[in-house]
């Protein structure tokens, strides 16, 4: 009697001889090598934007919000709208971005501008939404949301949500500094992005030169000396260099006037009374410390940087624009000797070796060099806003009051945007002379139209090594 | 193995002569060229706008070519009773299906490489006569460059899968509902990603929802044809590549998807009566 | 071997889940012997096309089995020295005569120029060599027809099963379908074919199965199943009436008067005899005593009748006579 083969077996043996089961074995072979290589082929979709908001319900108040909103203008949700476009973003942010255009280009001459342009976010939202990548737009719409919306918060947020999921777009983090530039009080900020902007490949060359001057402006002196002084001995076109070089002496400059005008705060609040001069500091006790290192410092730049420097000055320099280094006064450079007799200098002088001045009234401390720059800064804006109004009214102004008024009035009605002419007459009265304390006020000629500079202020120093060098050729 | 590829030549000659082949492929062609008309009212960005057109077109239309050829080529065998004389020969078959899929790959391939072809020349033209990019911006991704074509390769093994799925869609049910079946395999799967985010969610510990849906979820997430993996237009019309590593996981994904589906179709069609 | 067995096959259809099942193939059991013409009828519906189907393994039976040329009929290796010309047959509209049968040729396994030369070797002998280059889509019900039996045969098959040869043919074309069935048998190879017109089946076949209601209710050689049974005897007469026959004149059927020409039938020889005495008695002159053998067409009806009443065939030669 044959042992009984186990059924199972039998039967399964039978079964394996079937075609049809066969192939089923085939096919679970090769829905397992799917499953495998799916894993690794889906990583682009794991890290990219898909998030749990798409499915997270709004609820009734974000329904709310969007009719809204509405004003007539039919605009699915941004979620919905990702899946009507059925993996092709790209193409329905196109289709969006075209109806935005036609949007702004309608709206733009509205008469209040604000709640028109509520709808704009939204679009551009959805652009976003749709085509994360699309760098270009982003940027657009910042622009458009900062300059026709007046809404810098929503232009900056825009930029950096674009900028963080596009690492190698330069331009999306310097619009955000440029927008937080005008931002009052996110100086910052601004800063922030523009180094993020330098640190991304194709930026302009002409960056590395804007970021110390924003980070002065930011109030952050120590930072911009740090990263100026960077740029100078990193190498790059001469002109950048030069240009490096003189933003060196100027943030010198201004922190030790700050460190200074520290000093004299200390003294009166230890003392009671303003120093009748600068040189009652030093002797009054450990006020200039921060100043002497911070002078120190500055010597081991400017001295480190001798040699290059003297190799900057002999090539050609400058276009054009720039007037020949013979032209510039000879200044006072910075005395080592001095230094290397450990002795103070008998007064204090910043990087351009002019005096610092002090008005004991007061207690302001200024530096001479920085004084005579941003003076001259200030009257450039002024004759660019005198040509202006001439352009506007065929004739020139009556007085520099008249010109502010003008000016105030322009950006109370939106219609310029903040930018240096606004800030520094956008208040609507005259600018005050950096050296008003010692007299100085900015003159103006009205029948010629033009602004009057005494002789000792038209000059604008700079470091005495660059007439050095030149001398020596 | 040599009578599948007679039957694929001859389903090629045949399906190459459909005339809904011609009118889906003209219509594709049609609305790549209109790229150029919508791009004029954008703001400067007409180049971006025929690259997403004519990316997005060569995909769509291509799968739409492949199902309609597909379920319309099976139904006609199947149904017209051409098959009868091919299966009384020595034919086994899963020689025959995969011969009708080999025909219909390279059918749908040409269609789909053919506007192609138009579209790249297209592009071409434009970034050839379009103004130099403008101070300060990135230089726009170039007409020929590598993701482009990544994407249209990854287009052409989108159409792999599809044609696997008409053709089996197409062998075990009836015309209409075969092409309609078709249709919603290619629209859901342009959503998986969004299942696979949905299992998660659904996950006990991540999110609400029960320990069930987390697994019904992820095992329809494994089993469905993940056609969105085909798609990388999103980072392709602007100029970025996908990996190679990446790119070959997805090839054989497309290809391995592709052999279980006509695996399960030869299995169905063994046992099939055609009475 | 034979070249076609099948044995206790059933088929049954299933058209819908909730439908009744529905018996295509009865306990079908017969086979052929090798080289002689086999002609399969029954009435529609009664399962000849599904018997060709299964045996081509287009059907799977649900019980039994049926072998080709000795191999199991859904090894592909059985079929490839077979040919067959299904019931109106379709193509691929698009190519034209010689694209098609080069396409069947090389699915059969031949080759190179043997392939050329073979395909208008048989577009000669089917009569489409005039259009071989036009569209098979142009072409009438007839060549369509001609195609078929060409694809069927281009390979030289052993066996070639044909589901309705003559159907869509004009009768021109049916004689010559009828010939190339001859000169296919005459050449060795074994023809089994379906077919409802029974001149035909009574012309070309050795022997002759016939199914009814997915059974097989007869077969054997045409000869015995229309085994000389006489069904009547027609006399004819003149210068008699029915009742002048008397007695004999009751079983006379089909009675009728041409002027002077009596015809009538009685139903066996016996009657006859009596009938034609009757009427030499009376006086009138017999002109003609014919008797009437059963058609195949009338075996067929007669088969028919009996299969669906369900009264198992009567002896004389029929179901299974022949099939051992």
């Amino acid at each position: 009697m044959t042992p009984d083969r186990p059924p199972f077996e039998e039967r399964a043996r039978r079964l394996l001889r079937r075609r049809d089961v066969r192939f089923l074995l085939v096919g679970v072979g090769l829905l397992v090598v799917s499953m495998v290589a799916q894993v690794p082929a889906a990583a682009r979709w794991r890290e990219a934007r898909l998030d749990r908001s798409y499915f997270v319900a709004g609820g009734d108040a974000e329904r709310q919000e969007i009719s809204r909103l509405s004003f007539g203008m039919y605009l699915p949700h941004r979620r919905w709208l990702y899946f009507a476009s059925m993996g092709n973003g790209p193409l329905a942010a196109d289709a969006v971005w075209i109806k935005s255009a036609g949007y702004v280009t309608r709206e733009f001459d509205a008469k209040y501008k604000g709640l028109k342009f509520e709808w704009l976010r939204k679009l551009y939202e959805t652009v976003y939404d749709l085509d994360d990548r699309w760098a270009k737009a982003a940027h657009v719409s910042a622009m458009i949301l900062s300059a026709v919306r007046q809404d810098p918060e929503a232009a900056v947020e825009m930029l950096h949500k674009s900028m963080m999921r596009n690492p190698d777009v330069w331009y999306l983090p310097y619009q955000a500094g440029v927008t937080c530039l005008l931002w009052p009080g996110h100086a910052s900020d601004a800063v922030g992005y523009f180094r993020e902007a330098v640190r991304r490949p194709g930026h302009p060359a002409i960056l590395e030169q804007i970021i110390p001057r924003l980070m002065s402006e930011a109030g952050q002196l120590e930072e911009a000396v740090r990263h100026a002084r960077g740029r100078y001995f990193v190498g790059g076109p001469k002109a950048l260099r030069v240009g490096v070089v003189r933003q060196l002496a100027e943030f010198v400059s201004v922190l030790l006037q700050r460190d200074l005008e520290e000093a004299v705060r200390r003294f009166r609040s230890e003392r009671g009374r303003l120093p009748a001069e600068l040189s009652e500091l030093r002797a009054a006790g450990p006020y200039m410390i921060r100043f002497d290192v911070h002078y120190g410092e500055a010597v081991v730049l400017f001295e480190e940087g001798h040699a290059r420097l003297m190799a900057l000055y002999r090539a050609p320099v400058g276009n054009a624009r720039t007037p020949p280094l013979a032209a510039l006064a000879v200044r006072g450079f910075i005395n080592r000797a001095v230094l290397e007799k450990k002795a103070p200098p008998p007064e204090a002088r910043d990087a351009y070796d002019l005096p610092f001045l002090y008005d004991p009234k007061t207690g302001t401390v200024r530096s001479e060099g920085v004084a005579l720059i941003e003076a001259q800064r200030t009257r450039a804006v002024i004759r660019g806003a005198i040509r202006h109004f001439a352009r506007q009214f065929g004739r020139n102004p009556e007085s520099l009051d008249e010109l502010a008024k003008w000016v105030a009035a322009d950006v109370a009605r939106g219609k310029t945007i903040a930018d240096d002419r606004s800030r520094r007459l956008g208040g609507g009265t005259v600018p005050v002379h950096p050296l008003a304390a010692w007299g100085a006020r900015y003159m103006y000629d009205p029948t010629r139209g033009e602004l009057v500079v005494p002789e000792e202020y038209r000059v604008v120093p700079t470091v005495r090594k660059v007439e050095e060098l030149k001398a020596e050729d | 193995m040599k009578r599948a590829l007679t039957i694929a030549r001859n389903t090629f000659r045949e399906a190459v002569r459909d005339r809904v082949l011609h009118l889906v492929a003209a219509f594709g062609v049609l609305v790549l060229l209109s790229g150029k008309v919508i791009g004029w009212v954008s703001v400067g960005e007409d180049i971006k706008i025929v690259r997403d057109i004519g990316l997005t077109s060569v995909g769509f239309f291509g799968a739409m070519i492949a199902l309609f050829v597909g379920t319309g080529l099976i139904q006609r065998e199947l149904g017209g009773r051409t098959i009868y004389t091919i299966l009384a020969r020595p034919v086994a078959r899963w020689e025959f299906i995969i011969g009708k899929y080999l025909g219909l790959l390279g059918t749908v391939l040409i269609a789909t490489a053919g506007m192609a072809v138009v579209f790249l020349v297209y592009l071409g033209i434009m970034t050839a006569l379009a103004p130099g990019a403008p101070v300060g911006a990135t230089a726009a991704p170039s007409a020929f460059g590598w993701p482009v074509f990544q994407s249209l390769i990854l287009s052409g093994f989108e159409m792999v899968m599809m044609t696997a799925l008409a053709v089996f869609f197409s062998s075990v049910s009836t015309p209409i509902l075969s092409a309609v079946f078709t249709f919603f395999a290619y629209v859901a799967g342009q959503f998986a990603s969004s299942v696979s985010l949905l299992a998660e969610m659904a996950a006990p510990k991540g999110g609400s929802g029960s320990w069930l849906g987390h697994v019904l979820l992820d095992v329809i997430y494994r089993v469905m044809p993940n056609l969105d993996l085909m798609n990388i237009r999103d980072s392709a019309t602007h100029g970025y590549a996908v990996s190679a590593g990446q790119m070959v996981w997805t090839i054989v994904y497309a290809i391995a998807y592709a052999g279980v589906v006509l695996a399960v179709t030869c299995a169905a069609f063994e046992r099939r009566n055609m009475p | 071997m034979h070249p076609i067995e099948t044995r206790d096959l059933t088929v049954v259809y299933r058209t819908g889940v909730l439908a009744r099942p529905h018996l295509a193939l009865d306990g079908l059991t017969l086979h052929i012997e090798e080289g002689e013409v086999f002609g399969f009828i029954g009435a529609n519906g009664a399962g000849k096309t599904t018997t060709i189907k299964t045996l081509l393994g287009l059907i799977l039976p649900t019980r039994g089995e049926c072998s080709l040329l000795g191999k199991s009929a859904r090894d592909p290796v059985a079929r490839r020295e077979i040919g067959f010309l299904p019931e109106s047959p379709y193509f691929y509209e698009y190519l034209d005569a010689r694209e098609t049968l080069t396409f069947y040729a090389q699915l059969s396994g031949l080759d190179g120029p043997v392939v050329a030369a073979r395909a208008d070797e048989v577009l000669e002998r089917v009569g489409l060599a005039f259009a071989a280059d036009r569209r098979v889509g142009t072409y009438s019900r007839g060549m369509r027809q001609r195609l078929g039996l060409a694809q069927a045969i281009i390979h030289k098959p052993r066996l070639a099963i044909l589901d309705e040869p003559m159907s869509g043919l004009d009768p021109l074309g049916r004689r010559d379908v009828r010939a190339l069935i001859l000169e296919l048998a005459r050449g060795g190879v074994t023809v089994f074919f379906s077919s409802h017109i029974l001149s035909d089946v009574e012309a070309l076949c050795d022997r002759v199965g016939v199914v009814a209601d997915g059974k097989l209710v007869a077969a054997g050689p045409v000869a015995e199943l229309t085994t000389p049974r006489v069904k009547a005897v027609e006399i004819r007469c003149s210068g008699v009436s029915k009742k002048d026959l008397g007695k004999a004149g009751e079983t006379v059927s089909e009675y009728r008067e041409d002027g002077e020409v009596v015809t009538f039938e009685v139903p066996d020889e016996t009657s006859a005899d009596k009938a034609a005495r009757a009427i030499i008695k009376k006086g009138g002159s017999l002109k003609s005593l014919v008797p009437v053998k059963e058609s195949l067409e009338e075996v067929f009806s007669r088969l028919q009748v009996v299969s669906s009443d369900g009264v198992s065939p009567d002896a004389g030669g029929d179901a299974e006579g022949g099939a051992t």
